[in-house]
């Protein structure tokens, strides 16, 4: 989409959008519209190894108005779909701000569950990087969540349709209470 | 002496301090230890008891609640997709107050382009929109579906005063109503039906191309009266979208009018099947009662046949709804409808479907069966299901829940063949949205107020529903190790936060609760405290109004169990579960007989590594060699040498002891200190898996109450007979520890998601063939 609107219609457009997306938050037993990644960086092949899980039923949709037929994930097309896909809507960018070629891997398709397993080659290192997360941004409300791991250091990194990219910063792994006193 | 301290370092220490406190969220905390009281009761937060809410979680003595009753006529006009109704209103204060004034609910607003939703929803990513929400978005600009209020008049016709507040309506009472008086009103009203496919809501319409019908499933669709309470007084929260309703009970009487080749599903029970249905579909709902089995009311065949109809005229179907708090109804010529009578608990209900040819062959299979499977298991947790009727509806809304009926949204593909995933899918929200009569249908929770307390506890009770469908169905929520990821995020609130202010709404106020169940259940009460107190809750409070603080009471009243540290954990915290093994030290009785200690001392020893230096000095002339008469006592004597003193104490030692005493040093135990550590705040039970030298187990199960002194670090005494080789926290992952490489001795590497999956691809399916070829001729 065009990121510079004009005057009275950008007003317009901002509310209609935020009207839509309240009106459609119903569905009572599905509100369950979030994906979880687990990205584990390893130093020894300079890469992040990402394992991230979706809904299958809003994968298959995804890739359905990607390609625009129907494709079962356990097919051997969807292969091919769920790639590109990931190329479009995960996107790892390295500190000089360029992408980090992404590889595929593998997936495993449950009832519950779709995991997609793929790479991304960082030989600079994971410092000052940034991920870019929209998958299944076709789903309103949708939260997806990439928790990072490098050997002690971890983050977790929450994406919204509010906000589709963010940088990559660790935070102490210890838990935010008040400091002990032994006795 | 005391260091002064400058003001303005007061000042930062004091809004530090501030901070601190509020940050650990539900805590009190204790500042000459440093840490806050896990097991504090929560007294500051719980409202206090009354007369109408007990402090064991009863209501009480005092105890009321309003009601309403409704005699409701409403049209469907199938061409232009609008619904016109009247309807009359007994309200009755039951209240020990005088009220001047009553609220309505006018949900519906919620569709008005300028509703407090509209206002208030923040902008999306524009960065990347699809087509489809920009169809949606222009579809919706342009709809209007608000309420357009017609009348409002009391018994005798006269008009009364009202004022609309957006999803709200306040009708001024002619004179005050007091307690235990009654008032009478009716209120007319219309509005525009929404087209589901463009704004997609918990009612609406969809258009069927192929044949240019419309299947109608309408909820929250009249003036319903909003809840006067004990504890807030009138629930009159804006409808924002998230909270759902918080309604009186009532009996309602339906006139729905719709075209005459439709065919409706209602809450409540028929009154006039003699006028709206043919003989042969009243001779085959009567044969439902005894079939045993599913039987069609409206065949495959005639709703194909009514598709193709065109209406002659109207029909109004009459329903009655007793000791309900909501009312919904679908309406369509293409429905087809199954039926079965059941006796749940020795009481007959008739579970009924409703669906288009679309969701066949899955319907007829499954809905009836999910409703009746979820009678069975919710009515043994909870009470006999109440009502006569229980309904499934597909349409186009995903699955939404109401008195006695409720819609659920999967269907097959086009070619009638459907995923695993449909199937399950299909099978769940049924069982979800039939138990919502559970909660919060009849126990009538404040939804605009907690959504986890229908959804949570409904998610639950889904979960253990699904569990007695098949062996291993394949639950997406309610098992610990499924809320892993969530309880690990950050951009958490905790459980106890309103329905609209909830980030990560579903697994807040559904998997988050129901997880914690489940655990109280398995791991902390057992099943039979857990179940006898849960069902006590919901007899308790059956057709009446209970609030958080009635269930956590109840909870603990009828187990027996303090919990207040778990529901401040779980429910008004967001810290996580992370104990790890920090350290493991093993300490063994000191032989007292001086040749057994001494010598094992010895060989001690000589088994310590001899330092470079000693070695390297060893060759060196020495001048005590060169000069013997340097050597003296001190050069020969060992310490570890026994002595006769030595002997004689032993002696001495062993005749002042006992023969039990005697026994216990002869016995050969291991003492061994597990240092533990409490990183992710959660307090949780230790459970551990000890695994011995010769290879046996043994289960060690600590309640949370270890955490009592200090929830950060404890060491626990563990005495065996054996030697351990490996200790193993949360063993059957029970308690959702989110990191389990910190939860073994010795350490051990837990391999991510990713490297197991590359573990598993190693080989390629001919390898693992060839694999299982040479297993077998071993």
């Amino acid at each position: 989409m065009r990121s510079q609107m004009l005057g009275r219609f950008d007003v317009t457009f901002v509310v209609v959008c935020a009207l839509f997306a309240c009106a459609s938050s119903s569905s009572s037993a599905h509100p369950f519209h979030v994906s979880f990644a687990e990205a584990e960086w390893n130093a020894g092949t300079k890469s992040l190894e990402v394992a991230l899980k979706l809904h299958p039923n809003d994968l298959e949709q995804a890739l359905r108005r990607l390609t625009k037929r129907r494709i079962k994930l356990e097919a051997n097309a969807a292969e091919a779909a769920i790639v590109k896909y990931l190329r479009n809507t995960f996107v790892v960018k390295d500190k000089k701000k360029r992408n980090a070629a992404l590889t595929w891997v593998g997936s495993e398709i449950s009832v519950k569950e779709a995991w997609l397993y793929f790479e991304f080659s960082l030989p600079d290192g994971l410092e000052n990087i940034s991920i870019t997360n929209s998958v299944m941004s076709h789903v309103q409300g949708q939260k997806n969540t990439v928790f990072i791991r490098d050997g002690k250091r971890r983050t977790t990194l929450v994406f919204s349709e509010h906000q589709v990219a963010l940088p990559v910063k660790f935070t102490s792994s210890k838990p935010q209470t008040a400091p002990l006193i032994t006795p | 002496m005391k260091t002064p301290i400058h003001p303005n370092t007061q000042l930062l220490f004091a809004l530090l301090s501030c901070f601190a406190f509020c940050s650990i969220n539900a805590q009190v905390r204790n500042p000459k230890y440093g840490q806050a009281d896990s097991f504090r009761q929560l007294d500051e937060i719980l409202p206090t008891p009354t007369e109408a809410r007990l402090a064991s979680g009863a209501p009480g003595p005092k105890y009321w609640q309003q009601r309403a009753n409704y005699e409701i006529d409403v049209e469907l006009n199938d061409e232009d997709q609008t619904l016109t109704g009247r309807e009359t209103i007994t309200y009755q204060n039951v209240s020990p107050h005088t009220l001047t004034y009553l609220w309505l609910q006018l949900d519906a607003n919620i569709f008005s382009p300028t509703s407090d939703s509209s206002l208030t929803a923040t902008a999306p990513s524009l960065d990347r929109i699809s087509t489809t929400a920009l169809q949606r978005l222009q579809a919706r600009h342009a709809f209007d579906g608000s309420v357009q209020i017609t009348e409002v008049s009391d018994s005798k016709k006269q008009p009364l005063k009202y004022t609309i507040v957006k999803t709200m309506m306040r009708i001024d009472l002619p004179a005050p109503l007091r307690s235990g008086e009654t008032f009478v009103f009716s209120v007319a009203w219309n509005y525009k039906i929404n087209n589901s496919k463009v704004v997609p809501a918990r009612t609406g319409y969809e258009y069927f191309e192929d044949d240019g019908n419309y299947l109608y499933e309408i909820a929250h669709w009249f003036p319903r009266m909003a809840a006067y309470t004990d504890y807030t007084g009138w629930q009159h929260k804006q409808f924002l979208g998230r909270g759902e309703f918080t309604l009186e009970l009532g009996d309602y009487l339906l006139r729905i009018t719709v075209p005459n080749d439709h065919i409706v599903a209602s809450s409540g029970v028929l009154l006039n099947p003699d006028q709206v249905l043919t003989d042969a579909q009243r001779e085959r709902l009567e044969a439902a009662k005894e079939a045993g089995k599913p039987v069609f009311v409206v065949t495959p065949e005639e709703a194909a046949a009514n598709e193709s109809n065109k209406p002659t005229g109207k029909k109004t179907w009459i329903f009655k709804a007793d000791n309900v708090r909501d009312v919904a109804f679908a309406s369509s010529r293409k429905f087809i409808w199954d039926a079965q009578q059941h006796s749940v608990e020795g009481k007959d209900v008739m579970a009924m479907s409703y669906y288009p040819k679309e969701g066949e062959p899955l319907w007829s299979r499954y809905s009836t069966h999910a409703i009746i499977h979820t009678l069975n298991v919710y009515s043994r947790y909870t009470f006999t299901y109440p009502y006569p009727v229980a309904i499934s509806v597909n349409g186009p809304v995903g699955g939404m829940e109401y008195p006695m009926i409720c819609f659920n949204g999967p269907r097959p593909e086009d070619d009638k063949t459907y995923s695993k995933r449909t199937k399950y899918g299909l099978i769940s929200v049924i069982i979800h949205e039939v138990g919502h009569n559970y909660f919060p249908m009849i126990v009538n929770s404040d939804e605009r107020q907690w959504t986890w307390m229908d959804e949570g506890i409904n998610t639950f009770l889904q979960y253990l529903s699904e569990q007695e469908w098949e062996e291993n169905y394949p639950s997406r929520r309610g098992r610990p190790k499924d809320i892993v990821q969530y309880m690990r995020s950050t951009r958490q609130v905790p459980i106890m936060t309103n329905s609209e202010s909830i980030l990560q709404f579903g697994n807040n106020a559904y998997a988050k609760p129901a997880t914690a169940l489940n655990i109280l259940r398995e791991s902390i009460l057992g099943r039979e405290l857990f179940d006898f107190a849960f069902k006590e809750f919901a007899t308790r409070w059956e057709f009446k109004r209970p609030t958080p603080s009635d269930f956590f009471r109840t909870m603990e009243d009828a187990s027996g169990v303090d919990l207040d540290w778990f529901w401040r954990g779980w429910f008004y915290g967001t810290e996580h579960t992370d104990i790890g093994i920090s350290n493991l030290r093993l300490y063994t009785l000191e032989s007292p007989d001086p040749d057994v200690e001494k010598t094992e001392k010895k060989k001690e020893r000589d088994a310590e590594p001899e330092t470079l230096s000693t070695k390297r000095d060893k060759p060196l002339p020495k001048r005590v060699d060169q000069f013997p008469e340097l050597k003296d006592f001190y050069n020969d004597f060992d310490k570890l040498d026994v002595t006769e003193i030595d002997r004689k104490n032993f002696k001495e030692f062993m005749e002042k002891l006992d023969d039990d005493e005697k026994q216990l040093l002869n016995e050969n135990r291991n003492f061994y200190v597990v240092d533990l550590e409490n990183l992710g705040g959660l307090v949780m039970p230790v459970i551990f898996d000890i695994q011995f030298d010769d290879d046996t187990h043994e289960e060690l199960r600590i309640p949370a109450e270890i955490w009592r002194h200090n929830n950060r670090r404890v060491s626990k005494l563990i005495i065996t007979s054996k030697p351990i080789a490996k200790l193993t926290l949360d063993p059957h992952l029970e308690t959702a520890d989110v990191d389990r490489e910190n939860n073994h001795w010795p350490p051990q590497i837990v391999k991510s998601r990713f490297k197991l999956f590359k573990d598993k691809k190693g080989k390629n399916d001919m390898q693992k063939a060839r694999g299982d070829e040479d297993e077998d001729k071993q």
